[in-house]
């Protein structure tokens, strides 16, 4: 990426404590490499990404933003905006591939879904094999309910 | 290539106030590669919505960190209050703004101290100390609280502060003013705090970018990156821009932080001049349905607030992603190459917050 590619910044929103416009896209598992590789080759950033464990499944948010340009109007300058690519994955057994060749920084939060919500993440940039955390319980974030039955 | 030894960093450490850890491996005396572990003390309070409602999860967000206390709280309530549609006076996102830019000047001499610390300068350390008390003071007498302020909930803020304590506020803050430019002096031109800093541990703005950095290590390395010009609370009516360096070193890291000194001082001087006269919080009625991610500039860079909500009481999921998690793999990077000698102070400048990191 050269110098004048990275994005200077939103402008400067002329509201009282304005909200931001954020879109959720669910896509399949599968197409999660390709899109996130189109993402980074339009230079969006990685904001942060997280699971959250739901009643039957678990869904996991990548979200990004480009400062100023939202999904639906890339070219127009837009005062802000997020985007998140959401996949869905069983609470048995659930397997990612890891999104780091693109995001490198994205390995902090793929072992940080591994050790909390027991997550295969395949092919992490660094992987601490469950060594992130020290955890009383191994995945507390899916097992703690149960363990305390409620 | 020489012998590689490794040599364990922390998690207790002298120039570490909170605990991580790294697996430094050396040759000689310069690291080649540096493995960071975190979750020494990680609390897992994310997990906390399955037993607080949502009015009462703000006491947990304020008290995330002993730092940065009020921001996570505001970052709280404003993701809450975007999923509930609620409308919060003016009066009270005025007051929002005043005691964020408060709580940067008291977080900023905060890591000037422990900077100046690090590298030996005892005396510079006490004089960052002595200023940041007067901040602490002046948060004290208008909120109660001198760390945790416990004043931010959904819907507006607990506590007014009248015009005239405003107004002294502002006249003090201003009269510090002067003292804080005693201190950037000598972190800025003190021959032996530029040796310790200058040319160290450099990011380029490439790689601050793709490292996904934020806040002052973004900025120091040439990015024009500030949450705050989203505009949330009233910072969409106060005039600054984002403080920028180029040189991409610890001493742009510092330098950032200095000038960021100045420039709360003068949006706590915009805001209070602009507060407008009114109520400090409406009534909240009903359960959050929906979700958001509610970004706020800390000191350390933005932090993210995901809350979600399924209409009843307890959130469904509520999620923090902060600053110093986002600058962990830049730190890694930045610790390639380095002397030994100069780890500390690498670690320093993320400002790391561990305890907010283990959230």
């Amino acid at each position: 990426m050269s110098d004048s590619a990275i994005p200077e910044g939103p402008i400067r929103n002329p509201l009282l404590n304005p909200r931001e416009a954020q879109t959720v896209e669910e896509i399949p598992l599968s197409t999660l490499l390709e899109r996130v590789q189109n993402m980074h080759s339009e230079r969006w950033r990685l904001v942060h990404a997280a699971c959250t464990r739901l009643v039957a499944d678990q869904e996991v948010n990548y979200c990004f933003d480009r400062d100023g340009q939202s999904l639906d109007s890339p070219d127009a300058a837009s005062l802000h905006g997020m985007h998140t690519l959401r996949v869905r994955l069983p609470m048995n057994d659930p397997e990612l591939p890891s999104i780091s060749r693109f995001y490198w920084s994205a390995f902090l939060y793929e072992n940080e879904m591994h050790d909390l919500f027991g997550i295969t993440v395949k092919g992490m940039a660094v992987d601490f094999k469950g060594h992130l955390y020290t955890t009383m319980v191994p995945t507390p974030y899916v097992t703690k309910g149960e363990d305390h039955g409620d | 290539m020489g012998t590689r030894s490794v040599v364990p960093f922390g998690p207790q450490h002298p120039v570490l106030p909170e605990p991580i850890h790294l697996d430094l491996v050396l040759e000689d005396e310069k690291v080649v590669e540096a493995i960071p572990k975190i979750g020494f003390v990680h609390r897992g309070f994310e997990m906390l919505v399955e037993k607080m409602d949502f009015n009462e999860l703000v006491y947990v967000a304020d008290r995330i960190c002993g730092i940065c206390a009020f921001i996570h709280s505001m970052a709280y309530c404003q993701g809450v209050e975007a999923v509930m549609s609620v409308e919060v006076p003016p009066r009270a996102v005025y007051l929002r703004t005043i005691w964020s830019e408060l709580a940067r000047l008291s977080s900023h001499l905060l890591w000037l101290g422990l900077m100046a610390d690090a590298f030996g300068f005892e005396s510079l350390f006490m004089q960052s100390f002595r200023i940041r008390e007067k901040i602490v003071d002046m948060l004290e007498e208008m909120t109660g609280g001198r760390i945790i302020l416990g004043v931010c909930r959904v819907g507006g803020v607990r506590r007014d502060v009248t015009n005239e304590t405003l107004a002294e506020i502002v006249r003090r803050v201003k009269d510090l003013g002067a003292e804080m430019h005693r201190l950037a002096d000598i972190f800025m031109q003190d021959d032996s705090v530029r040796h310790r800093l200058v040319g160290i541990g450099v990011l380029s703005r490439e790689q601050a970018a793709d490292l996904g950095c934020v806040g002052p290590m973004m900025r120091a390395s040439g990015i024009s990156r500030d949450t705050r010009t989203l505009g949330y609370a009233a910072y969409g009516f106060v005039d600054f821009a984002p403080v920028v360096e180029t040189d991409g070193d610890s001493y742009a890291r510092c330098s950032v932080r200095i000038k960021e000194l100045f420039q709360s001082v003068d949006i706590v001087a915009q805001a209070a001049s602009k507060i407008p006269a009114g109520e400090v919080g409406v009534k909240v009625s009903g359960y959050p349905e929906g979700e958001y991610h509610s970004r706020c500039e800390q000191p350390r860079g933005e932090v993210i607030h995901y809350v979600k909500g399924d209409g009843t009481r307890y959130l469904q999921r509520y999620r923090v992603r902060t600053p110093t998690f986002a600058n962990v793999p830049a730190l890694v990077k930045m610790l390639q190459g380095c002397e030994l000698a100069d780890v500390p102070v690498l670690v320093l400048t993320i400002d790391p917050c561990i305890s907010c990191t283990e959230r």
